[in-house]
């Protein structure tokens, strides 16, 4: 089960980049390009620097203005999704 | 929102979204029509130099970085520079000939690079065509054997292929070999003069005859496809952003040649800058040069809506126009010649 202290990092096929406030998923094993918004991006730039999962609530909930524990739902579902995308995996 | 409409954003908003790199214009082939000027002289870049630029691109959020030539392996840092571009999280493609991308380099390049794809030179569906276009014997025998080596060990790769009187005759056994390796290709039917304004490639253009057959077999190709994978339809809520721009030369790419010339792109050779005396920011954001093809864009786009709908879909290249014929908005012999092919084919359908 997802705790707060689970850390995740992006794929090793996979690469990312935030242009113009948008972030660029390319999955480089099947050739499949996402497409994040301004949030998704912050997510996956904060993982990137290697930030725990509760670390990454906290430092959304004040990037975005909104209420950690209506967010920590939010984020855990959208790294679970992002899991099964095969766009990050736990670090072990 | 699809990165097809995300790149014609970058394109519109002058963001470097993707790179170029001709690490050497060496080479371990030789072909007939090759357009690098070798006489070009210059200070060559090296790994400190292609490190300090992928810091920069890195900065300003490019993802896409090409490793082309001559032969961009015959480079002496190629692995070191493409392990960075790895390391760094760029999407890295190679543009190889594939002549010496068997077993153990194969396998480094897998192992080490892990390009996102490689482009690889055909230049026909046999030994005698593919070989008299190299001029080196048994080139066509060698990528077969490391195609089928690349396949095994997962390495993406497709083809290129320029289109000449010589190869236009077996486009249809060059779908054949694609077919064979499940991949795909991109046949380009202009040849350009060399880059130092030799014309003698010119000669190997292909005739009207080929551009046609060509033609109807992509039609036939198409269609097969969309039936075989099924036609994805617009569902109407999509933003479709519109592109001002007729193409990406100097607003969202830009090609490095050997010794830190920076050009709009491949086709449009009018050096923004040198990355030994600036930065890539300084010239992406400073240069005239690219202010101007910026705009030079935006005037043959409706250029070419002038001048009608077959204008529109043949790829016309202002690089190629300006390099051919002294104009970015004048059709070169090969485009007027699609042209026609596109305007007798639709007179045709309407019959
Ligand atoms: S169409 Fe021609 S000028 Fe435009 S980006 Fe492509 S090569 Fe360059």
């Amino acid at each position: 089960m997802d705790t707060n202290t689970t850390q995740y990092k992006t794929c090793a096929d996979v690469r990312f980049r935030v242009i113009a406030g948008e972030g660029v998923i390319i999955r480089q094993e099947i050739g499949e390009a996402l497409v994040v918004n301004e949030v998704g991006a912050s997510i996956l730039k904060l993982l990137n620097e290697g930030v725990s999962t509760s670390k990454l609530i906290e430092r959304i909930a004040q990037e975005f203005d909104v209420e950690e524990e209506r967010l920590t739902l939010d984020v855990h579902r959208y790294l679970s999704e992002l899991e099964s995308a095969n766009v990050v995996e736990k670090v072990a | 929102m699809q990165l097809s409409d995300l790149t014609r954003k970058f394109c519109n908003e002058n963001i470097l979204f993707s790179v170029l790199l001709e690490l050497t214009y060496r080479c371990n082939l030789d072909c007939t029509f090759c357009y690098n000027d070798r006489s070009l002289k210059g200070t060559p870049f090296r790994f400190e130099h292609y490190k300090k630029l992928m810091e920069d691109l890195l900065q300003m959020g490019t993802l896409n970085i090409s490793l082309s030539g001559g032969e961009p392996l015959a480079h002496p840092d190629f692995f070191r520079i493409g392990a960075l571009a790895r390391e760094m999280g760029f999407v890295t493609r190679v543009k190889t000939n594939g002549h010496a991308l068997r077993s153990r380099l194969l396998e480094r390049l897998k192992k080490e690079v892990d390009p996102y794809n490689l482009d690889l030179s055909l230049h026909g569906a046999s030994a005698a065509v593919h070989d008299r276009q190299t001029q080196v014997p048994g080139s066509f025998e060698r990528l077969m054997q490391n195609c089928a080596e690349m396949k095994a060990i997962g390495m993406r790769f497709r083809f290129n292929m320029p289109m000449t009187r010589w190869n236009e005759n077996e486009i249809s056994e060059v779908f054949d070999i694609v077919d064979l390796f499940e991949t795909s290709i991109n046949i380009d039917p202009v040849i350009t003069s060399r880059d130092n304004g030799d014309k003698a490639p010119l000669s190997l253009s292909s005739s009207e005859a080929g551009m046609m057959k060509l033609s109807d077999l992509m039609g036939k190709r198409r269609k097969a496809q969309a039936l075989k994978y099924g036609v994805s339809e617009n569902t109407g809520n999509d933003i479709v952003i519109p592109q001002k721009k007729h193409c990406g030369s100097g607003s969202s790419t830009v090609t490095v040649d050997p010794y830190g010339n920076v050009y709009p792109c491949v086709q449009l050779r009018r050096a923004a800058g040198n990355l030994h005396k600036q930065s890539i920011r300084q010239i992406w954001e400073g240069s005239e040069v690219l202010d101007e093809v910026r705009e030079l864009t935006v005037r043959v786009k409706e250029w070419t809506a002038e001048q009608g709908e077959s204008c529109q879909k043949i790829g016309f290249c202002p690089g190629t126009a300006l390099h051919e014929t002294g104009s970015a908005t004048k059709l070169y012999p090969q485009a007027e010649m699609r042209v026609t092919i596109l305007d007798k084919k639709s007179v045709r359908e309407e019959v």
